[in-house]
C-alpha cells in the first residue's frame, strides 16, 4: 500500500475495532497531590508502611515528608533506600528481606522509575516467593503484590500508572521487563512540585523517555483508539513544554505540562506497549548501566528511520504532534525530516554524542543485538525485528 | 540463511503470542478478582476457629488466659461450670478473686513474676474459690508464659482435684488402718505363741500344787505355801487368758443371747468395781438385743472399758452404756451387710489425742503409768469383739472425753429362748470308770493327766502323737471310752485323729484340751481350756463320759 500524506488528518484506525483494553491505576494528578500519602494509605488498610526511595529522592526531602504525613495518620514507616539507578535483583532481593524484618503491610514508594520498578520488584517477591528474576515475561506474577502506592519524583519512567518494571539482571548484565496487571498500583500522588528538585540533565532525560514512551505507543501495532489520545496529547505537551521545563526548574507551568505528558505517555504505552527502542534500551542499559532515557534518546532517531516505511502515517502524525510540517514532501522527505527534528531535539536538550562516547564498541554490539532480540517490547514494534536489524541500529547509534 | 529464518519464525510466533497478552487478552491477563479466595480463606478461619473453640471447651479443664497482672481475657466453658459463674461475669473477676484468700493469695505476685523471668511452665496445687459464693476447693494449677492477640499471657491450667484429695486421704487412712492391723496381727502371734506355751507350763504347775496340797493334812503348814503357788499360777493364767483374748485364740463358744441381758446382769458387779463418784448410767434399747457371743467375754469387755472410762476420770464423771439397734453398717465399717447392734460406752474424761488413739489396742501400751495397769484392757477387748465377728472404733477428742462403738451382728431374737442350758453339772458325780485315751504331745502334761485320771480310778493309755493313738486304739479289744486330746499336735490334729477313731469306733467321746484354739472346735465338742486345776478336768471328763 502506497503512502499518501494527508496532513493533519486523525490517527489511522488500528483495526475494525479489534478488542482492546484499557488499564490504569486510580491516580490524582495536580500541585500538592503528594499531601493526600495519609488518606491514602489510611483508606488502603495499612498498617505499617515498607518506603522504598533512592538516596537522590532521600536528600531531596521527599521522603522525609511522607515519612512525617504516614506517621501522623499512626503508621508504623520503615525506610529502604539501598536502590542504585536501574534497580539490581540483589537490591530487589535485600529489600524483600527488609520488608518481611519490618513485617509490613503496605509499599509506598517515592522516587523516579528506579525506586517504583524496585518497589514493584520487592512487593512481587514478598507475596510470591522465590527470586524477582522468576517473574521475567508477561503474566508471571500469580499472587497480587502487597498494596502500592506511588509518588514520581521524575516525568518519565512512568512505572506510576504503567504494569511494567524493569529490573538489572546483574547476572546476565541486561534488564529485564517484568510485564503483569499485578504490577499496576493500587494509586498514585503525581504532584508536578516534586519535579522541582529535579536537574536540567535528569529532565531531559526523562522528558525524553516520555516522549519515546509517546512515540513506540502511537506507532505499536497494539495501539487502539484510547492510548492514541494520549499518546499524541503527551507529545503535543511535550513540543510545547520540554525546552523550558529543561530550562528552568523554576518553570512549573513548563515542569507540570512534562509531568502531565509523562503520565499521558505512561497511560498509553502501559496499553499499547513500547518497540525497539525499548528492547535496545533495556540491552544496553543493563550493559552499560546507562540512564534509561538517555539511552532511549541516543535510539531513538535509528529505529524512527528502520520503523517508518511500516507506519507513515502514524509517524506522520508524531511529527505533527511535535510541531513539524510536513506538508508537500514525499513518504521519503517525511522520514528524514522527522529523524533530524529528533536528533535536534536530543542535541538541543544536551544529549549529545553517540555510544561510542559512552564507552561501547564494534565488538559489543552483537552481544547487545542477541539480548536486545528477545525483549517482549520487539512484539509491538511495528516493523519485526532481526539480530542483524538490531545491529545495525546499534551500529548506527555508535 | 534457513536457520536464521527458522529462529526468526519461531520469534515471531512468540511475538504475537506477546502481543495479545500485553494488549490484556492474555489468559492470565484480565484482572482478577480476590473476593473468592478471600471468602474462602474466611471461611476456612472460621472453620479452623470452630475447631479449636471445640477442643478449647471440650477438655475437662478449666482454662483461663490471662494478663501478668492477673487479668482475665479469656476462659473456656469448663471453667464456667467450675466456678460456677455465667460468661457475662466470669471476665469481671481478676485471678485472685478466684483463689482463696491468705498466704497463697499474696504469693501471686511473685509466682507470676517467676513465670514471666523463667519463662518456663509452673505446676502447683492451689486452693481456689468461686467469687460469687465463696466456697473453695482444691484444684492443680499448670501455668504456661504465651503471645495472645500480640501480646504477652499467661494460659493457666486448672484441675479440680477434689476427688483426688479425697481418694488420697481415703487411702492415707486404710494405710494407717492396715498398718495398725498388722501390727496387732504380729503381735497378737507373738501373743498368742507365748500364751499357748504358758498354759502348757502352767498346767503341771497349777495341778501338781494342787494335788499336793490335797494329799497334806489340814493342819500341815506347808498347805498354805502350796496356796500362795496355787494363786500365783491362777494369776499368771488369768494375765495369759487375756493375751489370748486380744489374739483371739482363746477358747469359748458363741451362743445366742440378749445383749441387754448381759449388761444388766454385769450392772451390779460394775457399780461394786466403779468408784463411787462415777455415774453410772444404762441407756438401753427397749427390746432384746439379740447377737451371737460368750457371757463371760462379753462382760469382760464391758468390765475394761468401764476401768478404762474410770482412769480417764480421776475426778469423777459419768460413765453411760447404751444400746441401739442399726438397720445396716454405716461407711468405713467392715461389717456384712444386715441390721447391727451398737454398744456404747462414753465417759466425761480427759479425751485422747491422735497419737494416743493410733496405739490405743496395741498391747502393753498403757497412758497409765507404770503398775497403774497392764496393757492389757483395751487389747483384749478388742480382740473379743473381732472374735465375735464385730468392730470396735473409738473417737475422741482431748478434754471431751472418749467414745467407743462396738457393733456385734444382730442375730433372730428367736434363737436366744432356744439357746440350750447350762450343762448339768450333776453328771461330775458319775462313776470314774472307763478307758481313756490321753493324747498329748507335751511330756509334762500327758504324765499330769495321766497321773490324775488314774488317781482317779480310770485306765488311762498314753499317746504323745496321733499315730501312736491310732496305733493304741487299734491294738485295744476293750473300746476306748473317752479320748481325751491336744487339739494342736505335730501330725493330725486332735480334731481329725478323733474322725479317724470314730470310724473304728462310732460311739466314742471325746474332751479337747487347749492353749487356744476354739475356732477347730465343733458343736457338741467339749473343750477343757489349759491351764487346768485336777478337779476340773475330772469334773469336764466325768461330764463328756456321761454324755
Amino acid at each position: 500500500m502506497t503512502f499518501a500524506y494527508h496532513p493533519f488528518a486523525p490517527m489511522p484506525p488500528t483495526h475494525s475495532w479489534d478488542l482492546r483494553k484499557f488499564v490504569a491505576p486510580e491516580f490524582v494528578f495536580g500541585f500538592e497531590a503528594r499531601k493526600l500519602v495519609g488518606r491514602y494509605a489510611r483508606n488502603l488498610g495499612a498498617a505499617r508502611v515498607f518506603l522504598v526511595t533512592d538516596p537522590g529522592v532521600l536528600r531531596a526531602g521527599w521522603a522525609e515528608e511522607t515519612v512525617e504525613a504516614l506517621r501522623e495518620e499512626r503508621i508504623e514507616v520503615t525506610v529502604f533506600s539501598g536502590i542504585s539507578p536501574n534497580p539490581r535483583d540483589f537490591e530487589v532481593m535485600a529489600g524483600v528481606e527488609a520488608y518481611r524484618r519490618s513485617d509490613s503491610d503496605f509499599i509506598v514508594t517515592v522516587g523516579g522509575g528506579s525506586a517504583m520498578d524496585a518497589a514493584k520488584g520487592i512487593g512481587i517477591v514478598a507475596s510470591n516467593g522465590g527470586n524477582i528474576l522468576d517473574y521475567e515475561g508477561i503474566d508471571k506474577v500469580a499472587v497480587p503484590m502487597p498494596p502500592l502506592l506511588c509518588i514520581p519524583t521524575t516525568c518519565g519512567t512512568s512505572a506510576d500508572v504503567s504494569q511494567f518494571a524493569i529490573i538489572n539482571n546483574t547476572g546476565a548484565r541486561v534488564k529485564i521487563a517484568i510485564v503483569s496487571k499485578a504490577l499496576v498500583p493500587d494509586a498514585s500522588l503525581i504532584d508536578p512540585a516534586t519535579l522541582s528538585t529535579l536537574s536540567a540533565a535528569t529532565t531531559a532525560a526523562t522528558g525524553m523517555d516520555a516522549m519515546v514512551h509517546a512515540i513506540e505507543a502511537a506507532v505499536s501495532n497494539a495501539a487502539g483508539p484510547l492510548t492514541d489520545v494520549h499518546a499524541i496529547q503527551a507529545l503535543r505537551l511535550l513540543q510545547t513544554h520540554l525546552a523550558a521545563a529543561v530550562r528552568s526548574a523554576e518553570d512549573m507551568e513548563a515542569r507540570g505540562g512534562v509531568m502531565l505528558a509523562s503520565l499521558e505517555a505512561g497511560l498509553a504505552f502501559s496499553n499499547a506497549s513500547l518497540g525497539c527502542v525499548h528492547a535496545l534500551a533495556h540491552s544496553l542499559g543493563g550493559y552499560l548501566d546507562l540512564p534509561h532515557g538517555e539511552c532511549n534518546a541516543l535510539l531513538l532517531p535509528q529505529v524512527v528511520d528502520f520503523n517508518f516505511a511500516s507506519a507513515p502515517e502514524r509517524y506522520s502524525r508524531v511529527g505533527e504532534a511535535l510541531g513539524l510540517d510536513f506538508r508537500g514532501l514525499t513518504e521519503p522527505q517525511i522520514r528524514r525530516r522527522l529523524c533530524d527534528h529528533l536528533l535536534a531535539l536530543r542535541r538541543e536538550l544536551g544529549i549529545a554524542d553517540g555510544l561510542q562516547a559512552r564507552g561501547l564498541g564494534e565488538k559489543d554490539i552483537p552481544i547487545l543485538a542477541r539480548k536486545a532480540i528477545n525483549d517482549p517490547c520487539n512484539a509491538t514494534n511495528p516493523r519485526r525485528p532481526t539480530v542483524g536489524d538490531l545491529e545495525t541500529i546499534l551500529r548506527e547509534t555508535l | 540463511m534457513n536457520d536464521g529464518e527458522t529462529i526468526e519464525g519461531t520469534r515471531s510466533g512468540q511475538w504475537t503470542q506477546w502481543r495479545e497478552s500485553i494488549i490484556g487478552l492474555g489468559e492470565q491477563s484480565s484482572r482478577k478478582s480476590y473476593f473468592p479466595e478471600l471468602q474462602r480463606r474466611l471461611s476456612e478461619l472460621r472453620d479452623s476457629e470452630q475447631k479449636l473453640r471445640t477442643v478449647f471447651n471440650s477438655t475437662h479443664d478449666a482454662i483461663f488466659i490471662h494478663d501478668y497482672q492477673g487479668r482475665i481475657e479469656e476462659v473456656n466453658d469448663p471453667m464456667l461450670a467450675l466456678y460456677r459463674v455465667p460468661r457475662e461475669r466470669a471476665l469481671d473477676f481478676a485471678i485472685a478473686d478466684y483463689s482463696a484468700p491468705g498466704e497463697q493469695r499474696d504469693r501471686l505476685p511473685k509466682l507470676l513474676s517467676q513465670l514471666r523471668q523463667g519463662g518456663k511452665d509452673l505446676l502447683f496445687e492451689w486452693r481456689a474459690r468461686r467469687p460469687l459464693d465463696g466456697s473453695e476447693f482444691d484444684v492443680e494449677v499448670a501455668l504456661h508464659p504465651a503471645f495472645w492477640a500480640g501480646h504477652e499471657v499467661v494460659v493457666g491450667v486448672v484441675r479440680d482435684i477434689a476427688e483426688r484429695k479425697n481418694a488420697e486421704a481415703e487411702r492415707r487412712r486404710l494405710e494407717t488402718e492396715l498398718a495398725q492391723l498388722q501390727r496387732l496381727e504380729s503381735v497378737g502371734r507373738l501373743a498368742g505363741g507365748v500364751a499357748h506355751d504358758f498354759n502348757n507350763m502352767l498346767t503341771p504347775i497349777l495341778s501338781y500344787a494342787v494335788m499336793l496340797r490335797d494329799d497334806l493334812s489340814a493342819d500341815d503348814e506347808r498347805r498354805t505355801d502350796l496356796e500362795e503357788i496355787v494363786r500365783s499360777a491362777q494369776r499368771a493364767s488369768d494375765l495369759v487368758r487375756q493375751l489370748l483374748a486380744f489374739a483371739r485364740r482363746q477358747a469359748f463358744e458363741l451362743r445366742p443371747l440378749d445383749l441387754n441381758g448381759v449388761i444388766r446382769g454385769f450392772e451390779r458387779i460394775l457399780r461394786r468395781v466403779l468408784h463411787e463418784d462415777i455415774d453410772l448410767r444404762l441407756d438401753l434399747a427397749p427390746g432384746p438385743m439379740c447377737i451371737s457371743g460368750d457371757t463371760g467375754q462379753i462382760e469382760q469387755v464391758l468390765m475394761n472399758l468401764a476401768i478404762n472410762a474410770q482412769d480417764a476420770m480421776p475426778r469423777g464423771g459419768v460413765l453411760t452404756i447404751t444400746t441401739v439397734e442399726l438397720p445396716q453398717p454405716t461407711d468405713g465399717l467392715q461389717l456384712p451387710a444386715g441390721p447391727l447392734v451398737r454398744l456404747r460406752v462414753t465417759d466425761t474424761g480427759e479425751g485422747m489425742d491422735a497419737a494416743t488413739l493410733a496405739r490405743l489396742f496395741e498391747p502393753f501400751f498403757t497412758t497409765k503409768g507404770q503398775g497403774k495397769g497392764t496393757g492389757l484392757g483395751l487389747p483384749s477387748a478388742y480382740g473379743i469383739v473381732r472374735q465375735h465377728g464385730g468392730q470396735m472404733a473409738v473417737e475422741s477428742t482431748p478434754g471431751q472425753g472418749a467414745r467407743f462403738d462396738i457393733y456385734f451382728p444382730r442375730i433372730d431374737p428367736g434363737l436366744v429362748a432356744q439357746a440350750a442350758p447350762a450343762p448339768n453339772r450333776a453328771a461330775e458325780l458319775s462313776a470314774r470308770t472307763g478307758t481313756i485315751l490321753v493324747v498329748e504331745d507335751q511330756e509334762q502334761v500327758r504324765l499330769l493327766v495321766a497321773k490324775v485320771l488314774g488317781r482317779a480310778g480310770y485306765r488311762v493309755l498314753l499317746a504323745g502323737c496321733s499315730d501312736e493313738a491310732m496305733a493304741l486304739a487299734s491294738a485295744q479289744t476293750a473300746p476306748v471310752d473317752l479320748l481325751l486330746s491336744d487339739v494342736v499336735m505335730p501330725g493330725l490334729s486332735g480334731r481329725d485323729l478323733f474322725e479317724r477313731l470314730q470310724r473304728l469306733q462310732p460311739n466314742l467321746k471325746v474332751l479337747f484340751v487347749s492353749g487356744y484354739a476354739a475356732e477347730v472346735v465343733g458343736p457338741g465338742m467339749d473343750l477343757l481350756p489349759k491351764p487346768f486345776t485336777p478337779d476340773a478336768l475330772l469334773a469336764r471328763v466325768a461330764l463328756a463320759i456321761g454324755r
